[in-house]
């Protein structure tokens, strides 16, 4: 048998009539990855879990001892600081450029713990979370001698916050925004844009994930199993005990290399649709685990929120629309809202409560939308007074009207709970009806509404 | 239900609940400029996490790292890693007068603090515990020393020297026969010079 002579030509011309095509690809996959519009939620609800994670930091661990890191007489003055750690290389550090005087860097403080609370809220979100990002930043370069490795993911993600459009969904800009804008025309869904940041951040935790696994398997005690047996002994770290019967050594073994298959699988796996769930789930058992073994503030919960980037945007909503049901089936049926439709006023409002009512308790229903007839004239609404006030059905089938309906809602809407009481005030109540009646009497005139509604 | 077109009829309730808008594909320059500053990022940041054998490493990272440490990328992902302490420790200080008397102070001890106080000064565990006691952060030791110097020091019986000891103990190695349960540790006994300072009086300033 004689051997064929091999044949290159034929098969590298059709790779080379490829190239372009895989180049097509792989640039539509990084655009597609990066830049496709998806919903801003789950950044979003990161922001506000992830800000108070920033808060415990400022107030619980930094606060107490704020004097000895970063006061005039410091344990380490930033002048030793510059000169020992920052040598020639520059660190952005606001607090440098400001008067050598304890109030300026206590200034600086109470301005990132508010921008943060901003941030959190979503009041001024871009401009709040990239303050919160330098000062934060600068705190840290000022004092790097009590930064661990969950300081530098606190100050990374804030950067991926500033960078994002997470204030584009659950924030009072978007609140505040809502007040001017006719949902008829831009629908209550959080505006669509394009994750690359939310997608920088899933990419740093899997560097993070990489880089700590890669950095294990160089152990030897992570290869001998016993790495998890001494881990838990750091006397400096120890959180609640251990009960004597799990305190052996082949449990040891099995949480040492579960540990390493789990950090692989939270870099690789997880950006596998179907085991990303299971990875995720793996994910939460490892950080509780080492949560409630270990001292280490801050650390396993800014990881933990940040899995809810993972999360499928329509995963979110059929998770959120789980827990409404939930609640409808343990208190009811939500409230019929009737409000007027030819009315911008009243559509402000009604977008205003809903977006408030985050449990889906109050069902608003157009007056002038014809595929509601039936269910008002069943449920006896007075069309007449819905004209001139919004009106709610209680359970006793009565309607309330005005204030007293808003009253009622705020009772059922738990973000309106800060308020409720105050409504209850009879002195508040009576000026709020008055007012309430002066508004919805002049609504028109003040807003000039029939033209733009029948536009 | 998502849409980039202007929209001309207005939605129901119902179908207002189901609506995104959309604020459309970022622009081409746009995509390129953000596409640079993502891959920025991975280069800057991917170096800097190299393992140490890369012969490059250290030339490369000697363009990304100012770069990192001016952007605030800086990062290390190696609690616990590459290996386990088997070690506990704990730092002390003899402060010495000018008369021979001698203060012993005893940096925060977590071990010896309740739950909700070891939660809340977790940075002084990192300050004390993880990075003065350390070799790698031995060039602060003598701003901690002139530092415990002038906290402690009288006018008429001034601090003349600072002395830093590691209390330690070895986590007994994992064995059947002589098991060590977690809350049996033994008590850092084993002592040793870590840092001697002679204050100067400019120090005491």
């Amino acid at each position: 048998m004689t051997e064929s002579p091999p044949k290159i030509a034929p098969t590298e011309a059709p790779q080379l009539q490829h190239a372009p095509e895989v180049k097509h690809k792989f640039i539509d996959n990084w655009n597609r990855f990066w830049f496709e519009p998806t919903s801003p939620v789950a950044m979003a609800l990161f922001r506000i879990l992830f800000g108070a994670i920033l808060l415990e930091n400022m107030l619980i661990h930094l606060l107490p001892d704020f004097d000895l890191y970063y006061g005039k007489n410091s344990l380490v003055p930033i002048k030793d600081m510059m000169s020992l750690y920052w040598h020639s290389t520059y660190y952005f550090d606001l607090m440098a450029a400001l008067p050598d005087n304890d109030k300026y860097i206590y200034g600086a403080f109470w301005v990132m713990v508010a921008a943060t609370f901003m941030m959190m809220t979503g009041l001024c979100t871009r401009v709040s979370s990239w303050v919160t990002f330098l000062l934060l930043m600068s705190f840290s370069h000022h004092f790097q001698l009590n930064q661990n490795a969950g300081d530098n993911y606190l100050r990374l993600a804030t950067m991926c916050l500033a960078l994002s459009n997470a204030g584009d969904a659950l924030s009072l800009d978007n609140l505040l925004k809502a007040t001017r804008q006719d949902w008829r025309k831009t629908g209550f869904g959080a505006r669509l844009s394009a994750p690359w940041a939310q997608r920088l951040l899933q990419i740093q935790i899997c560097i993070a994930y990489g880089h700590t696994w890669y950095s294990k398997m160089e152990g030897e005690k992570w290869n001998d199993g016993t790495a998890v047996y001494y881990a838990v002994r750091y006397d400096d770290l120890m959180r609640f005990p251990i009960p004597h019967i799990f305190d052996q050594l082949p449990i040891y073994m099995l949480l040492t290399w579960g540990t390493l298959a789990i950090e692989f699988a939270l870099f690789t796996f997880i950006w596998w649709r179907p085991a990303r769930y299971w990875v995720i789930a793996a994910g939460i058992s490892l950080h509780l685990g080492i949560e409630y073994c270990m001292n280490l503030p801050m650390f396993e919960w800014s990881f933990l929120f940040t899995y809810l980037l993972f999360v499928y945007p329509e995963d979110l909503t059929r998770s959120w629309s789980w827990v409404k049901s939930t609640i409808k089936k343990r208190f009811g049926e939500p409230y019929k809202l009737a409000f007027d439709g030819s009315c911008i006023l009243c559509i402000r409002t009604i977008g205003l409560i809903h977006r408030l009512d985050i449990f889906g308790r109050i069902r608003p229903l157009d007056t002038t939308d014809h595929d509601n007839d039936e269910e008002l004239t069943n449920a006896k609404l007075d069309r007449e007074q819905a004209k001139k006030e919004i009106l709610l059905q209680k359970r006793d089938g009565n309607w309330l009207g005005g204030f007293k309906a808003f009253r009622f809602i705020s009772l059922r809407t738990p973000l309106l709970w800060p308020l409720a009481p105050v409504l209850f005030v009879p002195v508040v109540s009576f000026f709020a009806e008055l007012i309430y009646q002066a508004i919805a009497a002049n609504r028109k005139l003040i807003l000039g509404s029939t033209k733009e509604v029948a536009q | 239900m998502q849409s980039t077109s202007p929209r001309t009829r207005k939605f129901s309730f119902r179908e207002a609940c189901n609506y995104s808008p959309s604020a459309g594909s970022l622009t081409p320059s746009h995509k390129v400029l953000v596409s640079s500053f993502l891959l920025t990022f991975m280069i800057v940041v991917g170096s800097w996490l190299l393992p140490e054998w890369i012969p490059a490493k250290e030339v490369i990272t000697s363009y990304t790292g100012p770069v990192m440490f001016t952007a605030g990328w800086t990062q290390w992902w190696t609690l616990f890693c590459p290996e386990v302490r088997n070690v506990n420790y704990h730092l002390c200080a003899l402060v010495e007068f000018s008369d021979g008397t001698i203060k012993c102070y005893e940096f925060p001890r977590m071990e010896k603090l309740d739950l909700i106080t070891k939660f809340r000064r977790e940075k002084l565990r990192k300050l004390f515990g993880d990075n003065i006691s350390w070799a790698s952060f031995g060039q602060f030791r003598p701003s901690v020393a002139r530092f415990l110097a002038r906290a402690n020091s009288d006018p008429s019986n001034p601090v003349v020297r600072v002395t830093m000891l590691l209390n330690s103990a070895d986590t007994p190695p994992p064995d059947y026969q002589h098991w060590c349960y977690r809350d049996e540790l033994p008590a850092h006994t084993r002592k040793a010079i870590l840092f001697s300072y002679k204050v100067n009086p400019n120090d005491l300033k």
